[in-house]
């Protein structure tokens, strides 16, 4: 176990690219800003397992719903393991988070907040918001500085690049279809591509806690540019049209969007988005509906190992 | 017999495995044993016989395409790959160099002499749930060092032989 003797100390363990392990005697605000953080991607990929579940059924053939249930499978694991980092860190148990998501009281991220109308919808899910999650998680990666986080980090990131290249597969079927198919894709496009773009977050406070104590290493509009810069030109390759009538390329070639409202984020972040409601209770649901396999576990570990 | 001068056996061998595993970042499948045979014959087509480490791995068909690519890629005229599921997989097949570097992943592989924590070392690792994110692996923590540790499980040993987790204090917190 290390200590500090106060915040500078620990500023410039920090700084000295230091990491900190469960163990420490962090400051008690980094300890909870990197609990919050945690606990908000732990909530997202558990909503992103249960998106996935939902097309597992409704995925055209065979290889589809194979692929969304394995991804089911990740994002549910991914959730477990991030909830127990979270939880050592003694802010909250895992019952007190779950308790909190299904209360309506938790944050998650703002994209589990729409409907997903078509298959398209959920094609952009796994597509360019896995991506845009790729991208912001690549960037904690880079030099996270608390260690267990980071190392459970490696392993998410390496498995979200798979989800990536099927949501990608996906996407290049939709384009090379028929011209339904394609403009499918294109209304799912223009209803999803503000969302993904609030995703990123709006612009990063100078004096962001999570940038100093090194989780984020990048601000959040240095991401969303990084993104634009790579998917933009890609979308226009595959001959869709981004739905913003600002979007342009400046002298250098870079491309520039448009100012971005930010009045559905807002709302989102609230818990007041047009499916939140919905999305909390089928998660409540599906987290009641599982009770029977918890007890079973419970039960058999009561009178020590099951025959 | 006609045709352009093709590959060897092992020539197209080599490359086969050291094409990566899809969801592992710099793990090949010739390290984590699944590369049965390889044969190249007289047309220039190669006859890749593959083992998958789990029967319903979604990440086959990928890894069935870039075995295709990677043949095609060092001269073969044609691929064809096949998954034998005659031959079960198992952790023995894993070498050295995987073992490394799914260590730095934070993946052990499963060890009748007791698995040890790829960050720390210890032995005392325990069992949170029989799979995690993969079917392949299981979850557990390790009380010593405060990390989440995945274990690289044997395909041959059924889910129901596995132990049931006894909530050891080392994670009663939870």
């Amino acid at each position: 176990m290390r200590e500090w003797t106060d915040e500078q100390d620990f500023d410039r363990f920090i700084q000295g690219d230091g990491i900190v392990e469960a163990g420490d005697r962090m400051p008690d605000q980094y300890r909870t800003e990197v609990f919050r953080f945690i606990e908000m991607h732990a909530n997202s990929e558990l909503f992103g397992g249960l998106c996935e579940h939902f097309w597992v059924s409704r995925a055209p053939g065979l290889h589809r719903k194979l692929a969304f249930l394995a991804k089911t499978q990740d994002e549910i694991g991914h959730a477990h393991l991030l909830y127990m980092v979270a939880a050592d860190l003694g802010v909250k148990t895992r019952q007190q988070m779950l308790d909190d998501l299904f209360a309506g009281r938790s944050k998650f991220h703002n994209v589990f907040h729409y409907k997903t109308h078509t298959w398209a919808d959920q094609i952009v899910i796994a597509f360019l918001v896995d991506a845009a999650a790729l991208t912001t998680q690549q960037a904690v990666l880079k030099q996270c500085s608390y260690g267990p986080y980071r190392r459970i980090l490696r392993r998410i990131v390496s498995e979200e690049g798979f989800h990536m290249r099927h949501g990608e597969e996906m996407l290049l079927t939709l384009a090379d279809g028929t011209k339904i198919q394609r403009e499918m894709f294109q209304v799912a496009l223009d209803r999803w591509w503000e969302a993904v773009m609030h995703f990123f977050g709006p612009p990063t406070k100078p004096d962001d806690l999570l940038i100093r104590w090194r989780v984020k290493s990048e601000t959040n509009e240095a991401l969303r540019d990084k993104y634009v810069q790579k998917f933009v030109p890609m979308l226009h390759d595959y001959g869709f049209t981004i739905p913003d009538p600002y979007l342009h390329q400046d002298d250098s070639g870079r491309w520039v969007i448009g100012d971005i409202d930010w009045s559905a984020l807002s709302s989102a972040q609230s818990n007041r988005g047009e499916d939140s409601a919905q999305r909390i209770a089928r998660s409540l649901a599906a987290w009641n509906d599982t009770a029977w396999v918890r007890n079973i576990l419970d039960r058999s570990t009561a009178g020590g190992r099951a025959a | 017999m006609s045709g352009p001068p093709y590959p060897d056996t092992a020539a197209v061998r080599r490359a086969v495995m050291q094409v990566n595993d899809p969801e592992l970042s710099g793990v090949t499948i010739g390290s984590l044993g699944m590369v049965k045979s390889v044969v190249v014959a007289d047309d220039g087509t190669a006859h890749i016989v593959l083992v998958p480490t789990f029967l319903g791995c979604p990440a086959l068909a990928h890894i069935a395409h870039d075995v295709e690519r990677a043949a095609i890629s060092s001269g073969a005229s044609a691929a064809v790959v096949v998954f034998d599921h005659q031959d079960p997989w198992s952790t023995d097949r894993i070498d050295s160099v995987a073992r490394t570097a799914l260590a730095g992943l934070g993946i052990a592989v499963s060890s009748a002499t007791g698995t040890a924590c790829p960050f720390c070392g210890s032995v005392s690792l325990d069992q949170i749930s029989p799979v995690g994110p993969a079917s392949c692996r299981s979850a557990h923590w390790c009380g010593s060092c405060r990390n989440v540790v995945e274990v690289f499980r044997d395909a041959r040993a059924p889910l129901t032989s596995l132990p049931i987790p006894t909530r050891r204090m080392s994670y009663a917190h939870l």
